[in-house]
């Protein structure tokens, strides 16, 4: 691998229709770089699979062109595209043994008998299942067939993998492992992956950059540490992690600082992320983590009544009534010099003005 | 307790409505225009004059399911309308009651004895005489009108008219419609390829049928010919109708209702056609034994077998029934076709019966099973 | 063994496992009775009768008890001796006077043509019989047929208790009076032709349901369920019409003077002498019998069907299989079980289709259910027909058991 193509994926102006009256895919520009792992994320309905199917040939884009390591590939069917796929339902062939699986993208490509043996051999190791070879799928649990659904879609040696919710069907405990594992396969394959998945945690574990989906637009394209910090409109900070809304209205602007005067009438300090008017209607996001108790001198302080403690191990919950606002939730790290605190107790809240994002409302 | 008195007042009120109509008779026929000809004849007649009412059951033919009743040992026919053959079959099995024929059955209005009354006599011990009929031929009046030109010479209205013609497809081309047993057709075609009408039996049983079966042979393979096989009697009339076939073999009175009901472009030959009879017999063990003696003598009396013949072109076993009927002409009504004078059309009329052969169930009865073998292999390698 | 465990209170384990198993068993066993009652009296007892009414013979050889006796000692080469006869007149007499004699005469009927006439004049002359005088002379004198051999023969032949004739029957053979088997003479066999042609049916029409029914199905599982139960009930359809409904409409569509044939000749495909013979022929009992039983195919299809993943078909072509190839490896395969319960359920009832391919076959159209049913209605030469269906019930057996061997039963998906 000499020099990494930043646009070995490429949609340009896709759009997706099914009915002729409603896009499903609006406008879609999308670059994906060779060996990168790349989710789609977003709620049912957002056109994260339909871009994917898009990708894999299923679907045909109505309007617009996907290129592939720079050739169009619309009018390329799927089965000349050579692109893995890993499906919800791992689509094992019943009537197949995991060897015969495998095989089975080899001897469509009539590769040699030796060559599948030994492809299938390493691959199998790689998922860990090198003495299931003989076994029929139905004889494997849930995660071991996911496995071979995904020693499948590598074993022909794909430059591109295509993931549809893959870990949908797993109890958590397996999903969170099997996480890691694909985490790693990818890393050491240096295959690109297009992962499709409306889990976020499942994102921002393994993903190099993610895709928000809403509505059939991609609302924010970035990092995970940058989708989950600097969230860049209001839909994107309520779907990633947990974030607390206060709405309001701009009354000043300068610079990196706003004033906001809140529905209840205090004024709050925010950063203006997607204000630019004075008198426009905003909701202000902010994490949880990034509130803290009685502060010493932060720009935004106000009294808040304690509703509910809910203990979580390694950190407590805590909701309380701030604002007038009875939903807003605050993290405490478990550490040995917590503070004790009591249902109905008021205590000061405070949070900077840096990490209170005006987003559009 | 009371719980009991319940169930049985309950059981009470499904059982007293069956025990008040004790008096009635079941009669098994062969449905459709012919069972309806019975039902109007003597049948509704005899349940207004006696109050037993008379319930009338469709059947296929066959004495099968009277064999399955007997064994099982829940005989519910009391009267069946059986063939001749199966008046035999039936006795020799003990399924039909024996009948001491002139005690049994009234005697005519001028007091022959019903024996003497009856046209022939009777097959069995356990049959009395219903109807006669025939199995002639019709042709398509469409296929061959009146100034039809035959293929083979050049004169005008020379229409089918013998049983000859039926087995000519060179003057005649066209497809036949035959009888899917070998019942009726061997005769006929004995009869068409010349042998006396009154020989056909005999000469059946000296090797005969291998003749008949060959003249049927040039029928069913002549290019210009062609056979196919009816089963039951409201196909002939159809397959004519609908201009399949061109001549077909059936029974008169399905012919009849089609062309004087129907309207129907078609008409009957009657020349080597099989008079045949039909008859009743009565159910050994029957539910009602007594009283379907009775009501089957009013349904053989010289009064009733005259009024199915008020509905259907076929001719009543009694000969004194055909007094009552000439006395009375125009003695057939229907809806679509009026009064008409009926007999002219039976199949007794002496215009008729000029070449016809009498049906030997005699005959049937004991050779059916090895002709019907050799029926069916000479079917298969047409 | 080691020492056997035991329960709490000291009973050993497994005898205490029986014990509270057998309440289990017994509420389970309770449960299946009545379907049990059902199959024994609705299948078991009716088939165990039919096997033994087609080799039973025992009412007849009662009635002849004496003669039987007798007979079986008579070489069959030539007429019997004065012993035999005399015996057999006696028994005749006998049973004449219990009015009997009907019975013998309509089943020695089956076995020799005209025996029934003969049986019923012998009998109204025997008051004339001279029993010092030479008796068969006397039964020749009342009718020529006595001086035939062959109806002697018979009269062996249908006196003993059981017998297998019925079944050489059923295949046009007969045990020749030394014993050995040979065919009926050519003109009256009949039988062979009517279960190699029963077969051939049976097997082709499985095979064009087969191939009719592979796309309904695949395109009723793959319909939204709106659709699809539209497309279900014309599937249906056959089942709800009435057979003659459905007879005629054949009759309307199919015969040479009918709608397809006007329709093929106005649009000039055919000429208007030289119209199809679609009816009345092996044309027409394809076309009728692969109509009624289709739903057979495409309901066990269907429901194999809908249960195979869509993502396996895109699995198969994302991995570089070609659509066809996917069909043929994946898809395909995957409803063998369905093919193979549609095939085995088409299989079984068309081998015992008869009324349909009488009303539509023409000459071709007798099967062997035909004469099934002709000696069970017409001849009632009960022992006959339950000969000839239980070779029918064996043959279906050994295509089970053929298909058992070679596809495996629990590969079989009725639904």
């Amino acid at each position: 691998m000499t020099e990494v193509k930043q646009d070995f994926v490429k949609f340009e102006q896709v759009d997706k229709s099914y009915d002729g009256e409603f896009l499903v895919v609006k406008g879609l520009d999308l670059d994906i770089a060779q060996g990168e792992f790349l989710t789609l994320l977003g709620p049912s309905g957002s056109g994260k699979t339909t871009t994917l199917m898009m990708l894999a040939g299923f679907e045909t884009p109505t309007n617009g062109e996907i290129y592939l390591d720079g050739n169009p590939i619309s009018n390329i069917p799927p089965y000349k595209r050579g692109i893995g796929m890993v499906f919800q339902n791992y689509a094992l062939f019943p009537h197949l043994s995991v060897y015969e699986n495998l095989a089975f993208p080899l001897k469509v490509r009539k590769t040699p008998e030796e060559i599948i043996n030994e492809k299938i051999k390493q691959t199998l190791a790689m998922v860990s299942l090198s003495d299931f070879s003989n076994r029929m799928p139905a004889q494997l649990s849930g995660g071991q067939q996911q496995r071979v659904a995904v020693a499948r879609s590598l074993v022909f040696d794909p430059q591109l993998v295509l993931m549809d919710e893959p870990l949908g069907a797993l109890d958590k405990n397996l999903r969170e492992s099997m996480q890691y594992e694909l985490k790693h396969i990818h890393e050491s394959l240096g295959v690109t992956v297009v992962y499709v998945t409306h889990d976020q945690s499942e994102a921002l574990t393994m993903s190099n950059r993610i895709a928000v989906f809403n509505d059939g637009y991609i609302q924010q394209l970035s990092n995970p540490n940058d989708l989950y910090e600097t969230p860049v409109n209001s839909f994107v900070a309520e779907f990633i992690g947990e974030n607390n809304t206060i709405t309001g209205t701009v009354k000043e602007i300068s610079g990196n600082r706003a004033k906001v005067e809140a529905d209840t009438g205090e004024t709050v300090i925010a950063n203006p992320i997607a204000v630019s008017s004075v008198g426009e209607k905003t909701k202000m996001s902010l994490r949880p983590e990034r509130v803290s108790i009685n502060p010493s001198d932060l720009e935004n302080k106000f009294e808040a009544t304690v509703k509910e403690i809910i203990y979580h191990g390694d950190h407590t919950r805590v909701r309380v009534n701030i604002l007038n606002d009875d939903q807003f939730i605050l993290k405490i790290p478990n550490s040995n010099d917590e503070i004790k605190l009591n249902v109905e107790d008021k205590v000061q809240l405070g949070w900077s003005g840096h990490d209170c994002r005006a987003l559009d409302f | 307790m009371l719980k009991l008195t319940k169930i049985i007042s309950l059981v009470a009120v499904f059982l007293v409505p069956s025990l008040a109509t004790a008096a009635e008779v079941n009669v098994v026929s062969w449905g459709g225009a012919y069972t309806e000809s019975q039902k109007l004849g003597y049948g509704d007649p005899y349940q207004e004059m006696s109050g037993v009412q008379v319930n009338w059951l469709d059947y296929q033919g066959n004495l099968d399911s009277i064999k399955s009743q007997v064994e099982s040992g829940t005989i519910t026919y009391d009267i069946i309308d059986v063939f001749a053959k199966d008046t035999i079959t039936g006795c020799d099995e003990g399924y039909f009651v024996e009948f001491d024929f002139d005690n049994d059955f009234p005697p005519a209005p001028d007091g022959t004895p019903a024996s003497q009354d009856f046209f022939a006599p009777m097959p069995s011990k356990c049959a009395v005489g219903n109807i006669l009929y025939a199995w002639n031929y019709a042709f398509s009046t469409e296929a061959f009108p009146e100034d039809y030109v035959r293929t083979d010479k050049n004169w005008l209205g020379n229409q089918p008219s013998t049983i000859g013609d039926f087995f000519d497809p060179d003057s005649f081309p066209g497809k036949r419609s035959i009888y899917g047993s070998a019942m009726s057709n061997l005769e006929i075609a004995l009869v068409a390829d010349g042998v006396a009408a009154a020989d056909v039996y005999t000469y059946m049983e000296d090797n005969g049928i291998d003749r008949a079966l060959d003249k049927l042979s040039e029928l069913c393979n002549h290019p210009d010919g062609g056979c196919i096989f009816w089963s039951a009697g409201a196909q002939p009339p159809e397959q004519l109708v609908s201009g399949e076939v061109v001549m077909a073999t059936g029974w008169n009175g399905r012919h009849f209702n089609a062309i004087v009901n129907e309207g129907s472009p078609m008409e009957m030959v009657w020349d080597g056609q099989i008079l045949d009879y039909e008859y009743f017999a009565l159910v050994n063990g029957g539910p009602n034994q007594e009283e379907a003696m009775e009501a089957l003598k009013y349904f053989t009396s010289s009064e009733g077998l005259a009024g199915s013949a008020k509905h259907i072109a076929y001719a009543p076993f009694r000969i004194s029934s055909l007094d009552v009927i000439t006395a009375n002409e125009p003695w057939f009504y229907s809806e679509a076709a009026g009064a008409v004078e009926i007999m002219p059309h039976m199949p007794t009329a002496p215009a008729n019966t000029k070449n016809y052969v009498l049906m030997d169930p005699v005959f049937w009865a004991d050779n059916e099973t090895e002709i019907n073998d050799m029926w069916d292999a000479w079917k298969s390698n047409l | 063994m080691n020492n056997p465990i035991r329960t709490s209170d000291g009973e050993l384990l497994s005898v205490k496992l029986k014990k509270a198993e057998s309440n289990k068993r017994n509420i389970a066993f309770l449960l299946v009775m009545p379907l049990l009652l059902f199959i024994l009296v609705a299948y078991i007892l009716p088939i165990s009768q039919m096997l033994q009414r087609s080799v039973d013979n025992t009412q007849m050889n009662s009635l002849l008890s004496e003669t039987y006796k007798v007979i079986q000692d008579w070489n069959g080469e030539e007429l019997p001796p004065e012993e035999v006869t005399k015996v057999f007149y006696n028994e005749l007499k006998y049973l004449a006077e219990n009015k009997l004699h009907g019975k013998i005469a309509v089943r020695l009927n089956y076995e020799k043509g005209g025996f029934s006439s003969l049986i019923k004049k012998t009998v109204r002359k025997l008051d004339s019989f001279d029993e010092n005088e030479n008796i068969l002379d006397q039964f020749i004198k009342v009718h020529k047929r006595w001086a035939d051999i062959d109806y002697w023969l018979a009269l062996k032949r249908a006196t003993v208790p059981y017998h297998f004739r019925k079944y050489l029957a059923s295949f046009d053979m007969i045990q020749d009076f030394d014993g050995s088997i040979k065919r009926l003479e050519e003109k009256k066999r009949i039988n062979v032709t009517l279960w190699l042609r029963t077969i051939f049916v049976a097997l082709g029409v499985t095979f064009c349901c087969f191939l009719l029914a592979y796309p309904i199905a695949y395109l009723l599982s793959v319909l939204p369920t709106r659709y699809s139960n539209i497309l279900m009930i014309c599937v249906l359809l056959p089942f709800w019409t009435s057979l003659l409904v459905r007879t005629s409409s054949w009759m309307v569509l199919l015969q040479t003077q009918g709608v397809l044939n006007d329709i093929l000749v106005s649009l000039n495909l055919v000429s208007d002498d030289n119209r199809l013979e679609l009816m009345y022929n092996m044309t027409g009992t394809f076309i009728a019998m692969t109509q009624i039983l289709l739903p057979f195919m495409v309901l066990p299809l269907f429901s194999v069907m809908k249960t195979i993943q869509p993502s396996l078909m895109k699995a198969a072509t994302s991995m570089g299989s070609t659509p066809f190839n996917a069909f043929r490896k994946i898809y395909f395969p995957l409803t063998y079980p369905g093919i193979s319960a549609g095939s085995i359920l088409v299989f079984v009832l068309a081998i015992g289709y008869y009324i349909t391919p009488a009303l539509v076959g023409g000459s071709k159209g007798t099967l062997i259910s035909n004469r099934i049913a002709y000696h069970m209605q017409s001849t009632l030469d009960w022992s006959y027909a339950t000969a000839m269906a239980t070779i029918l019930l064996v043959a279906v057996l050994i295509v089970y058991y053929i298909y058992n061997k070679v596809v495996g039963i629990d590969n079989m998906r009725l639904g």
